[in-house]
């Protein structure tokens, strides 16, 4: 297999991103691209428009104008019900989109059963391994029943499993407070090591954003106004 | 209501549900299978039931006529044409509304407000495949289903009205309902039953999907949904029924 850090095209390249919603300017001229294996901590108010950035880079949302390319493939959709990617990346929203009809494992389990043709039970085979790492035992609780950190980590393993080469976490504070925040670190560290997985986490807090990023970015009134090492 | 966009809606929603893999078929297979059950076998009960009673009721009002006329022997034929044709397929519809399509949009639009639509689609997992498609086909499917159970629950509905009315009515009543029936009457509500349910089921899912992020806007299109999905119907209805009368 190839070695993910001789790999210096970048995964994902935000290129003049400009987002208005509401005659409100959300985002003003974003420019930032992510290599394999970064860490990026993404920084800013509760109003700073981090989400939305996040929401565009997994083309989520269309920018009012500007592209986004993933692996060099410009990804930017204006389809608000299609899927944006060929290949999958893993998105982790702030309320954590799981699905409530559904088992933590099965929500992990999903995109294996979907996308991959697992057969049922060796997906939630795959899935209780997981969430065991991250120090969850079963997975047979709902969502309701789990607790907001609990939920973070369920939807971190459901957009980790497929192992993607890039993850999007908006506001990973909730995991990272509960105890299991060491073995989480760990399996995105092996995941780095292994397939070079990059990372976006967006936070407010800034040493939240030390734990996540190796690179900082701070975002103030939609303008990227610092990219520190 | 953008008619448009459904109809776009239900066509890339068939086209990316065939076009998509072993796997996911069988995932979308299992929600059809889910929702045919609420739809379909979940409503069986209500629907027997409002059968028999507006069966009832229509041939209870015909006979308090008919006989005075000395039309008794047209109550079948009344029967085929007010239960089969028209007020089967139209109350069936109506009860789907209520209870399928009010619970489908709401529940899209509540997915959508969870995010769970957006991290589905991070997934690379389609909505329009995944939740769209499943749902169109389940209730196009389950309506038919309904719609026989309710022509024959109003059919005995009115053999018993008539029967309890005109002690020796039940054995005329059948043979005029046999004499009366027609196949274009039979096909007829085959087409407006899987028809009905089509529209219903995709004017829920249309409005469910346009929730985008606010949870007021989850009981505002569900109203949207009962009222388009009605009124769709009984437009469709009119010109089906036009097309009856000139064959």
């Amino acid at each position: 297999m190839k070695n993910p850090s001789h790999n210096t095209v970048p995964i994902l390249e935000a290129r003049r991103i400009h987002m208005i919603y509401g005659g409100r300017r959300i985002l003003h001229d974003i420019d930032f691209s992510v290599m394999p294996r970064e860490r990026i901590a993404l920084v800013g108010g509760f109003d700073s428009g981090k989400s939305v950035l996040l929401r565009i880079l997994a083309g989520l949302t269309a920018p009012t104008s500007g592209d986004v390319y993933l692996g060099g493939e410009n990804v930017v959709s204006y389809d608000p019900w299609g899927v944006p990617w060929r290949r999958p990346i893993g998105y982790v929203a702030q309320n954590h989109g799981l699905r409530s009809n559904m088992t933590a494992s099965e929500n992990i389990a999903l995109p294996l059963m979907y996308l991959k043709h697992t057969d049922k039970s060796a997906a939630l085979s795959v899935a209780r391994t997981l969430l065991k790492r991250m120090g969850i035992d079963g997975g047979d609780s709902r969502p309701s029943e789990l607790s907001p950190g609990e939920r973070g980590i369920v939807a971190l393993c459901r957009a980790l499993i497929l192992e993607p080469s890039i993850l999007l976490f908006d506001e990973p504070t909730v995991i990272l407070d509960v105890d299991h925040a060491d073995l989480v670190m760990n399996v995105l560290g092996e995941l780095r090591n292994r397939i070079g997985l990059a990372v976006v986490g967006a936070c407010t807090s800034e040493s939240v954003a030390k734990i996540i990023g190796s690179r900082i970015l701070w975002l103030k009134n939609g303008e990227l106004e610092e990219d520190g090492d | 209501m953008d008619g448009i966009g459904v109809v776009r809606l239900v066509i890339r929603s068939f086209s990316e549900a065939f076009s998509s893999s072993p796997g996911a078929r069988l995932c979308i297979q299992r929600i059809w299978v889910q929702q045919m059950k609420f739809t379909g076998v979940d409503a069986c009960r209500i629907v027997a039931v409002a059968g028999f009673l507006f069966g009832a009721i229509v041939a209870l009002q015909s006979l308090s006529i008919l006989p005075k006329v000395g039309a008794a022997g047209m109550l079948g034929k009344l029967m085929a044409m007010v239960i089969i044709r028209e007020l089967g397929p139209i109350v069936v519809a109506f009860i789907v509304i209520g209870r399928s399509g009010t619970a489908m949009s709401v529940e899209i639009g509540t997915m959508i407000i969870g995010g769970e639509v957006a991290a589905l689609r991070s997934l690379g997992i389609s909505p329009r495949a995944y939740i769209v498609f499943p749902r169109i086909a389940g209730v196009a499917l389950a309506t038919f289903i309904l719609l026989v159970y309710f022509d024959m629950a109003a059919l005995f509905g009115g053999y018993v009205a008539s029967s309890m009315l005109i002690k020796q009515y039940p054995d005329f009543y059948l043979r005029s309902l046999g004499e009366h029936i027609q196949l274009i009457d039979i096909v007829a509500t085959i087409l407006k039953g899987f028809l009905f349910g089509l529209l219903i089921s995709s004017i829920a899912c249309y409005y469910g999907l346009r929730v985008q992020r606010s949870i007021t806007e989850v009981p505002q299109a569900a109203m949207r949904t009962v009222v388009t999905a009605i009124l769709a119907c009984l437009a469709f209805d009119l010109i089906v029924s036009f097309g009856y009368i000139h064959i």
